[in-house]
């Protein structure tokens, strides 16, 4: 039985971790884990160590690329939110460190990352106002039925997980967003080549000319996001997307009854480098796409110029899906705009090979009557 | 009367003198061997050493050529010979006074006069040949002793004679001395230079070796050969004298070579040849082929079994990080301003396309060339 509250997350399952007074350890009420004082320490204190090397690198890179006046511009983000704070309330989560906000109407009941009920209120502020905000269009009923349907012909989940499987929780998130716009020049350099074949007498030739192609040209984005929140997986983010931004309004409180809202803590600074990363391959493969009739085309140089402009801040709409199975946590997360439902399954050992042998019996079986009865 | 007496004694002596040459000059009357004495073939002359034709019975005989014989049909009217071979060369001419002369329609025409041997058969050395090559073993490089190749010749002559297809064995330093191309090419030359082959197809198997390149290739000649050794079975055959020939057991790969010269030419004469279908079914008894069985019957189900279930399992992950920003292009955005491709140089690479005799088929039979050889070779 916990006795007392820390603010570990477990390294298995990132459900709470409690001391037990009872063994001198800590342990996870989720999957049953427990740890040792101290290894639960050292590797809060490796990870908090890594975290600030790698906030002090993005700082580092930022203020060189401010210097060199190609940082990205976040002089529009306000952190001035007028009478709209009044109507704000803050939350803290003991457990995972979620810093959660949402409109005094929303009864905020537990953590929307770790499930732990006894978020913590805070004092609203020291945050940035969103420029804009996706509002929800999918429902609660609507993430239940495209998780079921997400289940659908899928041969290998098992199916104890279907059977069993009782989501722990749903939860409505605005997850905190970066956009940045801006624009790309590039210079690449490409070894294509085209082969024909002939036949001379007893020999195959095959002739392949080779060439060296190059090809410059420029490219425009609008709005590249990156999820600014640590809370939130950043592939289960990549992979609901796209958003449609047609019907981003800019923000309003009206918007947020009934949902929490997760403060950022991941600063544009730092989120930049996966917008750098995520344009200079669009421009590369766009200029790719031009190098046509050959039949092999390897890109062997590349110059990518980022023109980096505005950064904005968005709350987008994702409904959080939750389940254990067999002590393991699966999160399915849902665009709450276009409900793309995205999350990996567990696969059935027995499933697999069980259509293994059901696809290689019969083949085998087969072959060895062709081989012996036919060639 | 007088008169009409002696009228009627010049009638009969005049019909006496017409009638007796033709009747005295039959068939039977020009039996025997002729030797050939001039040969000319559009005006030059040829040396015609070893041309012979030998009329052994009526309608019957054999004509031999650079130690080879070939049986022929021939006809006599009393002046006109004609005779003809199962390779359509065909002779027409005369014979008198115990000269047979004409002209031999074949590849070309040859102007030929033979005259009646003081003999009545070829010369011993010919007739030694009579049923095929008189040797059997041909060591230029000089890989075995006297005894050994007595033996083998022995041996060869033995299996030979049985199934009328003649084994043979050739080892020579290097192949390319001749500026043939193939190892193959150079045996189907060696094989006719040498007067290989029995009967009148010239059935027989050469299993030659060329020791700079350590090259081996099996050529054979005939309907026999071919129907004995097959595509398949010449590979089945080289197994039995490759790994003596790796260990350079020379004299126990040529023996093992002749013993199953002599298995295969059974097989083919009760109607089993060793051929693909007679492995498969087990009827070949020869070496099961582990490797290609476990390929067909294991390894490829395998590989398509896993390939369905870790596509299926794929089909489980849908959380993938995002690589690039095509979503967020500014539609009508990207342009190309400068291009250019540049030629730099051209490659070429060669690849021997592989015949069905070198490298073993999937189907069964011979693949036979349109010089009626067929073969099989590689490294030993």
């Amino acid at each position: 039985m916990p006795s007392q509250v820390t603010n570990y997350q477990c390294p298995t399952c990132t459900g709470p971790l409690h001391f037990s007074s009872e063994t001198g350890r800590l342990e996870c009420d989720y999957c049953g884990a427990s740890f040792d004082t101290a290894e639960i320490e050292k590797l809060y204190k490796d990870k908090d160590a890594a975290a600030a090397g790698a906030k002090e690198a993005a700082d580092e890179k930022a203020a060189r690329a401010a210097k060199a006046g190609e940082a990205w511009d976040t002089s529009g983000l306000d952190s001035e939110w007028g009478s709209d704070a009044a109507g704000m309330r803050e939350y803290n989560c003991p457990s995972c460190g979620a810093q959660l906000i949402c409109d005094e109407t929303t009864a905020a009941t537990s953590c929307p990352y770790c499930g732990n009920p006894t978020i913590v209120p805070g004092q609203f502020g020291g945050t940035l106002r969103p420029d804009f905000v996706l509002p929800f269009k999918m429902d609660k009923e609507a993430a239940v039925a495209a998780l079921k349907n997400h289940y659908k012909g899928k041969l290998f989940l098992p199916g104890s997980f279907k059977a069993n499987n009782h989501i722990e929780e749903i939860r409505g998130i605005y997850v905190p967003f970066w956009l940045f716009d801006g624009s790309a020049d590039a210079d690449v350099n490409f070894k294509a080549s085209r082969s024909y074949k002939h036949r001379e007498g007893d020999y195959e030739v095959t002739t392949t000319e080779h060439y060296d192609v190059f090809r410059s040209g420029s490219l425009s984005f609008e709005r590249i996001p990156v999820d600014a929140s640590t809370k939130m997986p950043d592939n289960h983010m990549d992979s609901i997307e796209p958003y449609d931004y047609g019907e981003l309004k800019d923000f309003s409180t009206a918007y947020l009854p009934g949902y929490m809202a997760d403060k950022y803590d991941v600063s544009a600074q730092q989120s930049a480098e996966r917008a750098d990363l995520r344009a200079e391959e669009s421009i590369v493969g766009c200029l790719r796409d031009t190098v046509l009739g050959y039949d092999s085309c390897l890109e062997s140089g590349r110059d990518v110029r980022l023109h980096r402009g505005k950064v904005r801040y968005a709350l987008l709409p994702v409904w959080m899906l939750n389940t254990k199975w067999e002590g393991k946590d699966y999160l399915f997360a849902m665009n709450g705009q276009t409900g793309k439902l995205v999350g990996d399954l567990p696969v059935s050992k027995a499933k697999f090979w069980g259509t293994f042998g059901g696809i290689f019996a019969p083949l085998a079986a087969l072959a060895a009557y062709l081989y012996f009865f036919v060639w | 009367m007088k008169n009409k007496f002696v009228t009627a004694v010049m009638v009969f002596a005049l019909i006496f003198a017409l009638c007796v040459p033709a009747a005295a000059v039959s068939a039977e009357d020009i039996l025997g061997t002729y030797e050939a004495v001039s040969c000319f073939i559009d005006g030059a002359e040829y040396k015609c050493e070893g041309e012979y034709i030998r009329l052994d019975s009526e309608g019957t005989g054999s004509y031999y050529y650079v130690d080879r014989e070939y049986p022929i049909e021939w006809e006599f009217d009393g002046t006109n010979f004609r005779f003809t071979d199962p390779d359509g060369f065909v002779f027409n001419g005369t014979c008198e006074n115990g000269v047979i002369h004409g002209i031999l329609s074949g590849k070309d025409e040859e102007e030929l006069t033979y005259e009646l041997s003081v003999a009545s058969a070829p010369p011993a050395e010919t007739r030694n040949n009579v049923g095929g090559g008189k040797q059997y073993v041909y060591d230029d490089y000089g890989l075995l002793n006297e005894d050994e190749a007595a033996a083998l010749s022995a041996a060869a002559e033995e299996v030979s004679k049985k199934y009328n297809c003649g084994i043979y064995m050739a080892v020579v330093a290097d192949y390319q001395d001749s500026g043939c191309l193939s190892l193959y090419e150079y045996g189907q030359n060696y094989y006719f230079d040498h007067g290989m082959g029995m009967g009148g197809e010239e059935n027989g198997q050469l299993l030659i070796l060329s020791m700079a390149e350590r090259d081996y290739w099996l050529v054979a000649h005939g309907s026999i050969a071919h129907a004995a050794f097959t595509d398949y079975g010449k590979e089945r055959l080289a197994e039995y004298f490759l790994d003596d020939f790796g260990d350079d057991d020379w004299y126990d790969g040529f023996a093992d070579y002749v013993e199953k010269c002599g298995v295969f030419l059974e097989k083919s004469a009760s109607g089993e040849p060793v051929d693909v279908d007679s492995e498969s079914s087990g009827g070949g008894g020869t070496k099961f082929e582990w490797t290609s069985f476990l390929m067909i019957v294991i390894g490829f189900p395998v590989l398509i079994a896993f390939g369905v279930c870790f596509g299926i399992k794929r089909g489980m992950r849908s959380v993938f990080r995002a690589g690039e920003a095509d979503e967020y292009v500014k539609p009508g955005s990207f342009n190309v301003d400068r291009s250019w491709d540049r030629y730099t140089h051209t490659t070429e690479t060669r690849v021997k396309i592989e015949n069905k005799s070198s490298s073993g088929s999937g189907g069964g039979g011979t693949t036979v060339n349109s010089g009626g050889f067929s073969g099989s070779g590689g490294k030993f």
